[in-house]
């Protein structure tokens, strides 16, 4: 998976957010786009997304098939909320991943399962979401990304609400998980850009072209 | 659903599964538990609707009854007086649709012991005055003697008596003393007739006018209500005829500001691939669960209890309108919420 961003530019209105960036970012790693508040790594994470328009630049995504998209063709996205369905068990969560691409019941209970083996919540299979803290919910939210088999997993904040400890956890599996697939963090959290391969620096990014 | 993404060659979701999921959603979601209580609740409040609707047709009916709307008098006209054969005219309580009929010939006031001084003594048909038939007299409702003999003074007759219904105008029998018509009365001026609750006045005066035996002129009818009013025209005009159409609306607006409330998990939804025409599908399988369980308690409701509704067929449909009232609004309204873009409900907590 190779991401190649040329002078993108995103702009609200007037103002330029982030950009111009050149750079490419290439999987499987863990990269993170780091830089303080107000710094445009989330805006920079939405245009991976395609959900924030380019102002101008060009974004090139070959996901190794030899066929260059103009966007990300398929991804997962993990959010700050966490988002979840609060009254349903952890499995049931997970299982919307393997669900959504199609898999059959069995199919999707038995993989929901080895996702929440692979995060760590095993144990909390049948316990509702809403009754799981934090962490465990942000674990529940990779899990679920993963159910859903993209090879790209794009991450806002996902230690926002964390303590260290469920931080260090939470990246101890994503540093698992990167082994066959891009994660893309936006975070201004240390300890989540010391288990990166690699930190760009969205601010300063803005300012000079990357060849990395 | 279950067709390949052109862009992710990923197939989506199955249909059966699809359903599975808003089941389970309905089952487990403390969100739509508000939601899953009205719908359980719509049959009795449908019953309730419908058992008020009953006591007020009944009322209605009663009050027509009383001002004599099932009343009809067959009889000329003060010019063209007409001879009806009593006989004929007490037969026509045996024609289909007519409840009583009879004569009522006039009055004469006479002292009667226990009743009072001048009281007004009816000779009266039988068939126009089934209590007839249990006593010598009938003392009117509003006279309300319980004495079980009665003596007339003019005569000096003591009497059997028993305590005589309300009877509706044209027939004015409260307040007087009802006995029976002497045999020698062959001929009658005027004929009175009640007919059976919800048929026809015209229909039934008709066939009343072409059973009568008459000498002279043909009588005419006329009904004692100049202007009848029939309580089953008025009830399906009535306003609560609205209440299911109501109760669906309210339901289903209910249903999509709920699912404003929930824009965080659909953005689990939506986050992990699923569509947002299948989510689309998922929200409007949940609804259409929530709307199948109101009309199906409507139903229920309607069966168990239709003794004591107005209509039981009536209030059953009106619990199908509750349901698709309330499945078509909601799936309409949240259909948009399905489509906002996923990064923007993420956000959502």
């Amino acid at each position: 998976m190779r991401i190649r961003l040329s002078e993108v530019t995103v702009a609200f209105g007037d103002v330029v957010a982030v950009g111009p960036i050149t750079t490419t970012i290439d999987g499987p790693a863990i990269v993170a786009l780091a830089g303080p508040s107000g710094s445009g790594k989330t805006t920079l994470l939405g245009a991976l997304a395609g959900a924030v328009p380019l102002a101008s630049g060009a974004m090139v995504v070959d996901a190794g098939t030899g066929v260059e998209h103009p966007r990300l063709p398929s991804f997962s996205w993990v959010s700050q909320a966490a988002n979840a369905l609060p009254d349903r068990s952890a499995l049931d969560n997970v299982m919307l991943g393997a669900l959504g691409r199609g898999a059959g019941l069995a199919d999707a209970v038995a993989d929901a399962e080895n996702r929440l083996v692979v995060m760590g919540l095993e144990h909390r299979r049948v316990q509702a979401a809403r009754t799981l803290s934090g962490g465990e919910l942000q674990r529940l939210a990779f899990a679920r990304a993963l159910a859903a088999e993209r090879p790209v997993i794009l991450a806002d904040e996902p230690t926002a609400s964390l303590d260290e400890a469920n931080t260090r956890m939470l990246c101890a599996r994503l540093r698992d998980l990167a082994r066959d697939r891009l994660i893309v963090v936006a975070t201004h959290d240390p300890i989540v850009m010391e288990a990166c391969d690699r930190v760009i620096d969205v601010r300063a990014l803005s300012h000079r072209s990357d060849a990395a | 659903m279950n067709d390949t993404d052109v862009a992710t060659g990923e197939r989506g979701w199955r249909l059966p599964l699809l359903a599975r999921e808003a089941l389970q959603s309905v089952r487990t979601s403390r969100r739509l538990r508000p939601l899953l209580v009205v719908a359980v609740l719509v049959g009795p409040a449908l019953a309730a609707v419908g058992g008020l609707e009953a006591i007020g047709l009944e009322r209605d009916r009663a009050a027509l009854d009383e001002a004599g709307a099932r009343v009809v008098v067959l009889a000329g006209s003060a010019e063209r007086p007409v001879a009806i054969e009593r006989a004929s005219c007490e037969r026509l309580a045996e024609l289909p649709g007519i409840e009583r009929a009879g004569a009522l010939l006039a009055s004469t006031r006479t002292a009667v012991l226990p009743l009072g001084p001048a009281v007004a003594v009816v000779p009266t048909s039988p068939s126009l005055l089934p209590e007839l038939a249990l006593a010598d007299a009938v003392v009117g409702a509003d006279l309300a003697s319980r004495a079980e003999r009665i003596e007339r003074l003019d005569t000096g007759a003591v009497l059997t008596s028993a305590l005589g219904s309300n009877q509706p105008e044209g027939i004015p029998l409260d307040r007087a003393l009802a006995v029976p018509i002497a045999d020698s009365v062959r001929e009658i001026d005027r004929c009175i007739v009640v007919t059976e609750q919800g048929v026809s006045l015209a229909t039934v005066a008709g066939a009343a006018l072409g059973a009568l035996t008459v000498s002279g002129p043909l009588p005419v009818a006329t009904p004692v209500l100049a202007q009848p009013l029939d309580a089953t025209e008025q009830f399906l005009q009535r306003p609560t005829r609205w209440v299911p159409l109501v109760m669906g609306v309210i339901a289903g607006l209910a249903t999509i500001a709920l699912g404003a409330t929930r824009l965080s998990e659909f953005a689990a939804y939506r986050l992990s691939g699923t569509r947002p025409r299948e989510l689309t599908a998922i929200l409007g399988l949940e609804s259409l669960a929530l709307a199948g369980v109101a009309a199906v308690s409507g139903v229920t409701a309607a069966l168990l209890l239709s003794p004591w509704l107005v209509s039981g067929v009536t209030t059953a449909a009106g619990a199908l309108v509750v349901g698709a009232t309330w499945w078509s609004i909601a799936a309409i309204g949240l259909a948009p919420l399905a489509r906002i873009s996923p990064l923007r409900l993420s956000k959502e907590r």
